[in-house]
Formats: structure tokens, sequence, C-alpha cells
């Protein structure tokens, strides 16, 4: 028993303690990075010097750039790609990996072993590359480890702030925040892109002196379904180019600070930028081009906003699309909005047919009004009331009225338009919703083609055909006589086969139109 | 919500984009556990006879060891590890190693449900001298099956139990050396379950055992045993906490799904691996024998699982369809996971797999692959097999030349070859499946094609073929050994060393199209030379106490299994494969009097460099596996190892054992992926894992037992278990400096990420009682009882961070791939009567 004592208690003892003593605190990865140990030699300047606009050049040099990064692929914005900038300018990181904002967030010092790195560039957007594909391609880096290392926590660099006027191409890839802008009226309707079907989408800015520059978003962005914001104030991106346009990208929506007041001055686009409204024979409309939640755009009509910033806006219910006003939810609190049609050459006495529809009726917000002397401005134009009957609050809810036949053989001579003039106000309860449709004026056949004349020709082969409204752009008639009409719709740019109606175009889409940068 | 949109919803979430995904791989499996220890855990009870010999320097012997044994049969249930250590013990097997070169583990299943003949066993579980190996770290074992050593007679016994299987018949019949030289054992026995203690899985094996001596003279025995058990069960698989609290028991298993009106599970384990060894005793003199044996291991060992290709992952707990995806912001937020959670409670079948869609998928998908006429099968069950060829001989020579010294040596070969391959075991339904890389048909890197094999034009294989992968991974080990024991007065001394050397290589069938130039015919051979020493002394002070100190140093191969990033496609091997070294040392003080038996040792082991190996799951967007490889792994194991037995009375004895123990990583070892469909190794940088806790042991353990032994042949015991300090095993990734960039250090989100989960502390009692009955001379009747947790305690033995990891959903409080959890038997019991005569 003795020696039980001597030795075992002892031990024992020992065993007891033993777990409080000895073992340390876990331990703790650093929050701001590690340093590599790694030394600069070269700028980002310095290496863009060596790429030629078009061409693909695999750096030889043995040299290792530190940079931070300023944009990441953690919003789905940029895609197997980061932006890195020093001192001397920025550059984009092409690189395999998905997220790597994992590895390469905002902020983060990145030391760069070009050797063996590929300068190239997409339309005139510098990039760094790991090698060249088989079809002669910028491919991206693939072996990170031996090329990119991952520093320690870095001063971001500080946007440049500019008005979009002052942007250059020196100013492309790095970080800008460009001031007083606000997004074009038609666009504050819109989101940021698609992110149903993916879809990247050009979405207009413009500052107060008028100056434009295109925001692109990803469809796979975190916030493609976020509407665009309809006040003005600052955003912060990285600037972008394609051939000789900037184009700006926002990182996130932290970069989006436009709450302000928009653009002092006259609400929107000026009606008459354009010159007068086109003269036509005749009007046969039935929205079916346009597409749900897009505002109503069409050739030869106008639409405008008098007071705040809402404006006629196609809405489709089971296959139908018509025109609709409302005030509902408005963040304006009064709303004044025309949708005027092309003008109308009365050479023979003609009728006017259109359907009416309400539906959470407040007011009797619809009138329908001509004009003879309306040429591009609403309100230099002189409007007669028009004896048509319009949905009232006794009738059925989303049920549209038909007008009446409205006789215009009084105008015969002149030149006529139509306006749908909707006043209501979120600020006066006055909310309810009215809808626009069918729009018909003529004695049936012989309409002359509102497609203006466009034929294109056949293209033999199609990849994919798309159903799309007609054309807001014809962007260019390749040279030679048969080449096909390049057209832009909806974010989607691709080759004209087809007219089949002058409201459905069937276009051979390119697989990645959002790489045109358009 | 009502189900039928629940349905379309999960369908169409489904369709957005989830891409196949396998297991991922080297995550312990509950039945594996299982495996490890059935003849032990089942049968305390019928180990009541034949303890193991006494070791030469007088030092109890270790099969009596009190602490062995409780760390055995009572702390097995808390997932007690003894020192921690993870497979560290050659084995032996009626003279023939039988670690598997791969892993170094023993694969008892090769003869499970033999308990009566695999009884006569020899270990030691620290650094002492063992008469027939060298021994690693954790000691060594040996078994001896030779029929003239059983124990002479018949004996059937049987079994009822609520645990892996529900029931066991076994039969012995032992001649014992018949006077014309030859001895006889056989022995076979038949385990079953419709259903085990898990839901959906079932057991289903036979086993049998042969084993001949002959005594050709006074100076020569010889031996051949036949052994192997057939099994087929069905296998459990962890899940996440939030999905055993759908289904509203901690023994969810995602594994089974109902067909008509059946459980059936799509895991299932089939194997049969007979053994053979032939085996030649030679007494060379009075003082000197020479122990020669050959054996040969042979025969199939297959896990099936589900397999898909162009379809939703059809696992029931795959992320995509749990609560915790939909509470994400951008997929319905908390409101709609409430739903979807409702649903599950409701229709707790909705967590299991939908046999019946998936038939109906496969014969009406309509899918084709390159114009085949039929159906092609979108999921299907593949059976992944490792066949296993061994060859192997040793011989131990042993001479006591004198009072004073004892000369041990041996010689050690073993040959393995695997065969990996992956088969069609059921197309479901439809006409045929692809051998093609659905995820290299989707994005193809330069010089890369999505078939799995270039070698064969025909990408279409049905029930029986080979496809995604077949390769051999041959290993090849020579040993040789040499012991020296030295005894005098009041002091025992030994000094032992080893050098060995393990040469392995792959041998592919398929030329995978990503990796052409890598992945057909031999690679290089990659050959270690290692070796080893150990020495200790033992002071007897008197004839009662003793103190003894020992110490080992080992420098050994890795482990052939991860040496190869991905051995399923291509040879490509780990960075910086290197030996892994082991410094141990060990002390303590040892009372052996008639009434006290006592032992304290303290321990301290170090080992450096090793490799941890897992696969994985990428994120969705890359669309790929990866291998997450740790180089440079350090670790301490080092606590203090108490035992107690005391006689009250000759009736009374108590009992008590207590381990505790501090089982950390040492070192921030390098953390590097390398995703499949590359190769690239991408350094992740330095894993900060430096004190953090081996995983899965309780690091501190008490046991304690009283016991009564009636005179009339009957005796009961109680025991109260006590385990605590139990950690998750952790992802190296979510402690790297990427994983914690720009957050703020220490704050509850750095913490959540980078803290190791500690287990709670949780105590079993476990009940033991046993009777015999003499019904005349020759016959005897024992019935023995033995209940584990008694009181049905709920606790985790172990679980691991999933290596899949989303940094923005984790920092934003959802965790989408949450831990998963072992956990331990509620109470479970055994009963069994055996015939003895």
């Amino acid at each position: 028993m003795n020696n039980l004592i001597k030795f075992f208690l002892p031990t024992l003892f020992l065993g007891l303690v033993f777990s409080a003593c000895i073992k340390e605190d876990f331990d703790q990865p650093p929050v701001d990075g590690t340093d590599p140990g790694l030394t600069a030699n070269a700028t980002i300047a310095q290496l863009k010097a060596l790429h030629s606009l078009g061409e693909l050049e695999t750096i030889s040099e043995d040299w290792i750039i530190k940079a931070t990064v300023v944009a990441d692929d953690a919003s789905g914005n940029l895609y197997q790609a980061f932006v890195i900038q020093d001192e001397t300018g920025g550059i984009m990181v092409k690189i395999e990996t998905a997220d790597s904002y994992t590895l390469y967030p905002v902020g983060r010092e990145v030391y760069v072993k070009c050797k063996g790195l590929v300068l190239g560039d997409y339309e005139n957007l510098i990039q760094l590359g790991g090698f060249v594909t088989d079809d002669g391609q910028l491919g991206n880096i693939i072996k990170i480890s031996d090329h990119l290392v991952r520093g320690k926590k870095g001063t971001p660099p500080v946007p440049n702030v500019k008005k979009i006027s002052e942007l250059t191409f020196d100013d492309v890839n790095t970080l800008v925040t460009v001031t007083d802008v606000q997004f074009v009226l038609a666009d504050t309707f819109r989101t940021y892109a698609d992110p149903v079907t993916r879809t990247t989408y050009n979405r207009n800015l413009e500052d107060c002196d008028g100056v434009g520059l295109l925001v692109r978003t990803s469809g796979y962005a975190s916030f493609a379904g976020v509407s665009l914001p309809d006040g003005g104030g600052t955003l912060t991106g990285i600037l972008g180019i394609f051939r000789d346009d900037l184009q700006f990208l926002v990182r996130d929506l932290n970069d989006v600070n436009m709450s302000g007041e928009r653009c002092s001055g006259p609400v929107g686009p000026d009606p008459c930028a354009g010159g007068p409204v086109p003269i036509v024979a005749g009007v046969d409309e039935d929205f079916d081009a346009l597409i749900d939640y897009d505002p109503v755009t069409l050739n030869g009509w106008t639409n405008i906003a008098l007071q705040g910033t809402r404006v006629w806006q196609a809405r489709e219910f089971s296959g139908n699309v018509y025109a609709q006003a409302t005030a509902y939810n408005d963040s304006s609190p009064t709303m004044d909005t025309w949708l005027i049609s092309p003008r109308i050459d009365l050479t023979t006495p003609l009728v006017l047919t259109f359907e009416t529809a309400k539906s959470f009726y407040t007011h009797d917000g619809l009138t329908v009004w001509y004009s003879t002397d309306f040429e591009c401005d609403p309100t230099a134009a002189t409007w007669v009331p028009l004896p048509a009957t319009i949905a009232k609050q006794s009738d059925p809810d989303n049920a549209f009225i038909p007008s009446g036949d409205v006789d215009l053989s009084a105008l015969v001579g002149q030149k006529v338009a139509i306006g749908f003039h909707y006043v209501g106000g979120s600020g006066s309860g006055q909310t309810g919703t009215f809808r626009v449709d069918n729009i018909k004026l003529g004695m049936g056949g012989g309409n002359p083609d509102p497609c203006n004349g466009v034929t294109a020709p056949t293209v033999g082969f199609l990849m994919r055909i798309l159903r799309v409204e007609r054309p807001t752009t014809l962007l260019s008639k390749l040279a030679g006589p048969t080449s096909p009409w390049w057209v832009q719709s909806n974010g989607f740019i691709g080759i004209l086969v087809e007219i089949r109606s002058c409201k459905l175009l069937h276009i051979k889409a390119l697989k990645q139109p959002w790489r045109l940068g358009l | 919500m009502d189900l039928k949109s629940l349905t379309e919803h999960l369908a169409q979430v489904a369709l957005k984009g989830p891409k196949p995904q396998l297991q991922e791989t080297n995550v312990k499996d509950v039945i594996t556990g299982e495996d490890r220890i059935p003849t032990i855990t089942l049968d305390a009870s019928d180990d009541d006879t034949d303890l193991g010999e006494q070791n030469i320097s007088g030092i109890l012997s270790a099969s009596r060891d009190p602490f062995v044994a409780a760390a055995s049969f009572n702390l097995s249930t808390g997932g007690f590890e003894i020192r921690g250590y993870e497979a560290e013990t050659p084995t032996l097997f009626n003279g023939i190693l039988v670690n598997n070169l791969e892993t170094g583990s023993v694969y008892w299943s090769t003869w499970g449900g033999l308990n009566d003949v695999t009884r006569n066993r020899e270990s030691i579980i620290d650094l002492s001298p063992f008469a027939y190996s060298f021994g690693g770290v954790g000691g060594a074992a040996a078994i001896d099956t030779r029929a003239s050593e059983q124990r002479v007679g018949k004996r059937v016994s049987y079994m009822f139990s609520n645990r892996a299987y529900t029931g066991r018949v076994m039969a012995t019949w032992n001649t014992g050396m018949l006077p014309s030289g030859w001895a006889f054992s056989f022995s076979g026995s038949r385990r079953w379950a419709n259903e085990g203690y898990v839901p959906g899985t079932f057991y289903d094996s036979y086993s049998y055992f042969a084993s001949i001596d002959k005594k050709l003279n006074s100076k020569h025995l010889l031996n051949l045993t036949a052994i192997g058990a057939p099994v087929r069960r069905g296998a459990q698989s962890p899940a996440m906490q939030q999905v055993n609290d759908l289904a509203g028991t901690n023994f969810y298993n995602p594994n089974w799904g109902w067909q008509n009106g059946e459980k059936r599970n799509a895991r299932v384990v089939d194997a049969h691996q007979p053994f053979f060894v032939l085996r030649h005793d030679w007494t060379v003199s009075e003082k000197a024998t020479l122990t020669t044996a050959v054996g040969y291991l042979t025969g199939h060992y297959g896990r099936t699982q589900l397999d898909w290709f162009n379809s939703p992952d059809p696992r029931p707990d795959y992320y995509r369809k749990l609560p915790v995806y939909y509470r994400l912001p951008g997929n319905g937020g908390s409101e709609v996971a409430d739903q979807v959670a409702d649903i599950y409670q409701n229709n707790p079948d909705l967590l299991q797999i939908q046999w019946d869609e998936i038939y109906e998928g496969n014969r009406l998908n309509g899918q084709s692959f390159n114009n085949t006429p039929g159906n092609m099968s979108q999921v299907i069950i593949g059976d992944q097999r490792s066949d296993l060829d061994r060859l192997s001989a040793n011989t131990t020579y042993q001479n006591v030349v004198s009072d004073h010294l004892t000369i041990n040596f041996g010689l050690q070969f073993q040959q393995e070859k695997t065969h990996y391959f992956s088969v069609v075991e059921d197309l479901l339904g439809g006409d045929y499946y692809v051998n093609v890389d659905r995820f290299a048909l989707d994005e193809p890197l330069p010089g890369q094609l999505p078939e799995y094999n270039l070698n064969d034009t025909d990408p279409i294989v049905r029930e029986g073929d080979t496809y995604k992968w077949d390769y051999d991974v041959t290993g090849r080990r020579t040993g040789s050994w040499l012991q020296g024991q030295f005894s005098f007065g009041k002091i025992d001394f030994f000094v032992a060393g080893e050098a060995s050397s393990v040469s392995f290589w792959r041998t592919g069938h398929y030329r995978n199209g990503r990796f052409p130039d890598s992945s057909f015919g031999d690679s290089e051979k990659q050959d270690f030379f290692n070796y080893a020493g150990k020495g200790g002394v033992t002071y007897k002070i008197n004839g009662r106490n003793y103190l003894y100190a020992r110490a080992a140093y080992l420098n050994r191969a890795p482990d052939i299994r991860n040496a190869y990033v991905s051995a399923r496609s291509r040879d490509q091997l780990v960075p910086g494969l290197t030996s892994e070294e082991v410094y141990s040392g060990e002390a303590g003080y040892l009372l052996r009097s008639p009434k006290m038996k006592a032992r304290a040792t303290f321990f301290w082991t170090q080992f450096k460099n090793g490799l941890r190996v897992n696969r994985f799951y990428l994120e969705d967007d890359v669309s790929s596996f990866g291998t997450s490889i740790l180089t440079g792994t350090d670790k301490r194991h080092a606590g203090v190892e108490l035992a107690l037995q005391y006689k009250i009375t000759p009736s009374w004895a108590v009992s008590g054992v207590a381990s505790v123990g501090e089982y950390i990583y040492t070192s921030r070892p390098n953390s590097i992926f390398v995703v499949d469909d590359d190769g690239v190794l991408q350094d992740r940088g330095i894993a900060y894992l430096k004190n953090f806790y081996v995983p899965s042991t309780p690091q501190t353990a008490y046991s304690g037992t009283l016991e009564y032994r009636s005179p009339n042949f009957w005796s009961a015991s109680v025991t109260l278990n006590y385990f605590d300090r139990n950690y998750i095993d952790v992802n190296p990734y979510r402690r790297t400096t990427d994983a914690v960039f720009g957050d703020e250090l220490g704050d509850a989100t750095y913490n959540r990420k980078v803290d190791q989960e500690r287990l709670p502390s949780a105590y079993t009692v476990d009940l033991f009682a046993n009777k015999s009955w003499k019904i005349n001379d020759d016959v005897f009747f024992n019935l023995t009882l033995g209940v584990t947790n008694l009181l049905n305690a709920s606790f985790r033995t172990g679980g691991f961070e999933q290596l899949r990891f989303n940094r923005a959903d984790f920092d934003n409080g959802i965790d989408v791939f949450a831990p998963k959890y072992f956990y331990a038997y509620g109470a479970n019991f055994f009963l069994m009567g055996a015939l003895r005569f």
C-alpha cells in the first residue's frame, strides 16, 4: 500500500490536471492574410505596355506585380475573372476557378508572377490569361497557385471620382465613381438584367449634362432582378470598354448611391429631340410586339411623362399585350402621362376604334384626345377631347370596353394625332389603373407598311430563332448586297433572318450576345 | 404548400442545376466502425477462458490488463480509442500479418462471427516487447487458430440482440490433439437481421472456419486454416442534425427507401474474402522455435451506391432538398423553409429514397445517348469494388538463449493487389447507362475528352459492365525485425529494431479521357525504405511493484491510399510524399498484489509529417470533385492511463480505468486542393490547425465496474462509463486565412467558423450477468445477458464538418453544409445461451 501511495497517487494527480496545464489556445488564422514575402518589380502599366491590341503575348519577363483586387466575382457580375489595380492602372485577370472571391476578394493584395502568363484583349479590354487556346483565344489561368499569390489585406484604391465626360481609356479596369448620374427615364422601369433567362443587359446611364454611359450587368449577378434606381446620385464600379465604347460594371448594390433627386430641368428626354414624329397613313396597334413590363416604345409613338416618372407600360395577360397606366405604388406623388400615336395623314374619311379597360377604380383617370397641330411636344399642342366610350366605374374590372366608332371624317385633310392621357397620383389616392388596346384607324385593308420598308435577306442556317419585338436599333448593314442586318432588340443581338410580320421578327441570335458588349 | 407543390418545387429546384455528386469518401462509416469491434463487443460474455500467456518480463499480460478489457468492452460505446490512435496495431493471424498495406487497418469482417475460434489471442497496447512482431506505436496483436490450441469439445450457442444483427447461431467442434497426431477444429455461424438497430439496415452473413493440425513428429507441427465470412448488409450513413430532427431520430438513415412495401437499402456491402494459412511450427530445440506461415487471401468486396447522369441528385438528404437550403434569402427565406420542414415532418417517407420515382424516371425519361435504342437510365446503382488478392509469408524465430536473454527474430513478406473497379449493379428500370464523365461533357478543357475509357469506343454500359474506373493498386512490403530481451534480478530490459521496404504502383485498365497520359498502364513504382527501433527497461522494486519506461522511434511509409491524388482517374502523386516519423515514449508503475492490481502509465507520442487526404465535391459551378490534401501534419498524443482492480472479498471486486489524454495537432499543415478537372494543385496556404484536437475519440474517459461472483456459478456486474472532451473533425479550409479574410478577429462569426466543436460529455451504465449450469459431467449450459447503455443515453460519439463550405451563407448564419454526427446506440442488449458438451 505504501508503494501505491508513493507512485500511484501522484500519477493520478498528474493525470487529472493534465489537460488544464499543457494545452495552448486554438490556432487562429489571421484575418488580414499573410505576407508571402515577395517583392514587386513591375507595374500594371508596364505590363499593359507589352500588349498590342488584338494580339496575344506570352510574357517572358520575370516580373512580379503587386496589386489589390478591386472587383471580384462574389455578386456574379463577373465570371471567372477579377480585376486588380495598382497605382499605375488596372487589369482584368481571367481565372479558371469559379467563386474565386473566396481566394481573391476585394481588398486583398495579390502578387502576380507574370512569367508564362498571356496578355490579350477582348475588343480592347486588356486581360491577363493563362494560355492560348486551340482556336487562338485567351484561355483562363489554370495554374493558379503558380501565378497568383495571395497577400495581406491591402488598402483598397480610392475610386477616381469623375464626370462621365471626363472618363478616358486610362480609367478602364480601374475603380471609378461617376457623379451626378441617373438612369434614363425609360430604364427606371427595368431591372439591371434578367435573372430568369440569365440575360445580360445594357442600361443607359446619363448625367445632368446629358452625357450617356452604358451600365452592363450579367444575368447571373445576384442583383440582376433588382429594379434600377429612379433617383440620381453617384455610381461606383469598374470601367470597361467594348471596342471604342466605354461601359460600366457595378460590383454590387453597395456601389449604387442613387436615391437622391434626379437632375433638375425637363424630366425625361426631350420629346422633340428626334424632330417631329413621323406621318403615317393609318394606325393598327395591338401592342403584341411589346414585352411585359417594358415601357411602350413603338416607332412613331410618343410615350412621355409630364409629371412624375411613370409612362405607359406594356403588360401581358393571357397572351394579349396592351398599354397600361397606373399610379399604384408610384414613388412620385403625381402622375401625368401621354401615349400619342404618330401623326395620321387623313386623306379619306376614317373611323377610329379602340378598347379601354380599368381595374382598382379610384377615379376617371383616362381621357382620349386628338390634336391637329401636334408635332412632338404634347404641351405645345392643342388637344380636343374625343367622344369615345371609355371604361368607367360601373364597368367590370379588366374588361375591355369598345370605344364605339369615333368618326374623324371632319378632319380630312389634316394630320391628326390621337392622345391617351392618364392623370393620377399616389399622393391623392388616385391610383386606379387604365388600359388601352387595339387602336385602329382606317377602313380595313390597304394600311401602309409600318415596318418602314425594312426587308431583310433570308439567312440560310438558323442556330436559334427568337421571337422578339421589332428592332429598336438596326445596327448596321454589312458590306455587300446579301449581307444580313444586325439588329438589337431587348438585349439580344443577332442577324435578322425574317420579318414574319411587322411585329414579329426572327433573328439568329448570337450564343453569347453579352460578349459583344453592346 | 401541399405535398404536390413541394414535390414540384423540389423538382424545379433540382432542375436548376445540381450536378451529380458522389459521397464524400474517407468518412467514417458507422458500420465499418461496428466491423472493427464485433468480436469484442458482442463477446465480452463468452470470453470465459483462455486468457493469454504471461509476458516474459513478468509484467501483467496485456490481454489480462483491465485497461484493455475496459477500453474494449465498456468504453467502445463512446467511440473511445486507446491513446487516440487509429490503425497503429500490426496484427498477426495464425502467424500472418493481416494489416492492409493501403490503410494499415485490419478488416475484421474477414473472419467475423467466429468468436469461438479466434479467441486465442495475445496483444499489447504499448511499446512492450512482443514475441511475434516488432509491433506498432499502438501495440500489436496475434491470434492463434491452430486446432490443437482450441479448447476441446463442442459448443452450440444462440444469441438474440438488437444491434447490427438480431440473431446469431454458432456451432464449434474442436477435437484437440488426437493420438493419431491430428487435430481438427470446425466452426460455423450465421448472423442475420431483417432490420438492425438502424432503420433500413439488414444483415445476412455466414461464417466458416476449418483448422487442421498434423503433428509430424515431436518437433514439427503443420497447420492449415481456412476462414471466411460471406456477408451482405445494408449500411448507414450519417446525416446533418437538422435532417435527424426532421426525421425524429438520430439514427436517420438516408440510404433506404420504400419499394414494393419493403425497405430497400441503396448502400449494400457484399463481401466474401476467404483466407487460407499454412503454418509450420518447428521446435528446433528445447529453447528455440521457428514458426513459418504462408497466407493467401482473395475474394471480393463491394459497396453499392446510387450513381446518376443528367439527373438531379436522387439522394433524399441532398442539401437542395432540405429546409436550410430554402432558408437562403434567394431561395425563399425562412417562411418557405418552415413550410418545407413541415412537409417533411408530416411525410417522413419523403426523407427516404423515392425508388418508384427513380424507376418511373428511368423507364419514361425518353433519354438516349448517341441514339442508342432503349432508355438510358439516369439513376442507377453502382457497385464500387475493391477486390483484394494478398499473398503473405512470415517467419518468426525465438531462442531462449539463457535465463538472461531471449532473442526474437522475424521476416515478413506481403504482396497485395487490390482491383478497384465500378460495376453497373442495377439499371433501375432503364436499359443502359453510359461510361462518360458528365462533368467533362459539360465543359471540356483543352486536351480533355469526356470518356472514362478511351480504349473502349462504346460508351454504353449495361448491368454487370465495368464503368467509371478500373485499376489495380499493388503494394509490396518486406520487413525484418530483431529483438533481444534481457532479464536480471532487479532489471529487465529489451531492445528491438525493424527494417522494411514498401513499394507500390498503380496499374490503370482505363485510359481516362481527362488524363489520357497518366491513367493507363503501370505507373512509376514508388519505393520507401523505413526503419524503426524501440527499447525499454523494467525495474522490479519487489515481486509486486514494478517501474518501467520505454521509447520508440518509427519511420514509416505513407499509407498507399493517401499516396495518389485521385487513383480512380490517374496516377498523380500527392506532392511531397514522404515517410512519416513517430517518436514515442511511455513510463509507468505496475502493482500486482493478491488483492490489488494497478497500473499507471504516462505516454507521449509525437507524429511528424503525416498526410491527410480527403475527397469531396466542390461548388456547383465548378461541378467537379476535388481532393483536399494536408501535408506536414504533426500530432502529439500524450496522456495518462490508469487501471485498478481490487478484490474486496472473494466474491466482490471493483475495477476502474481512466484515460486522460491530450491528442492535438502540433503543426500548421499546408493545405492543397486538387480539382479533378485539370489535376492542377491549388495551394490553399497554411491551415491553422495547431492545438486543434485530434477528433472523434473522447480524450477523457472513465469506467468503473462493480462485480459479484457467486460460488454458485453465476456472476453479475454493473459498469458506469463517462466520456468527455470528444471533438469533431474539422474542415481545414475553414481555418485558412482565405476563409476568414476581412473578418473581425475573435468576433462571433470568426469564432463560429474557426472554433472546434466539442461534443457534450456523456455517461452510460452497462449490466452484465452470467449463469452456468452443469447438466452432467460433460455438459454445461451457460446463459449470458449483456445490456449496454441501460439508461438509453443519447449522445454523439463523433462527427465531422463537411469539406464543402460556402463562406457567404455561413457568415450569414445559414450553414447549408452543417456537420454530420455519429450517435451511440441507445439501450441495447444481447442474450446468449451456450451449450458445451
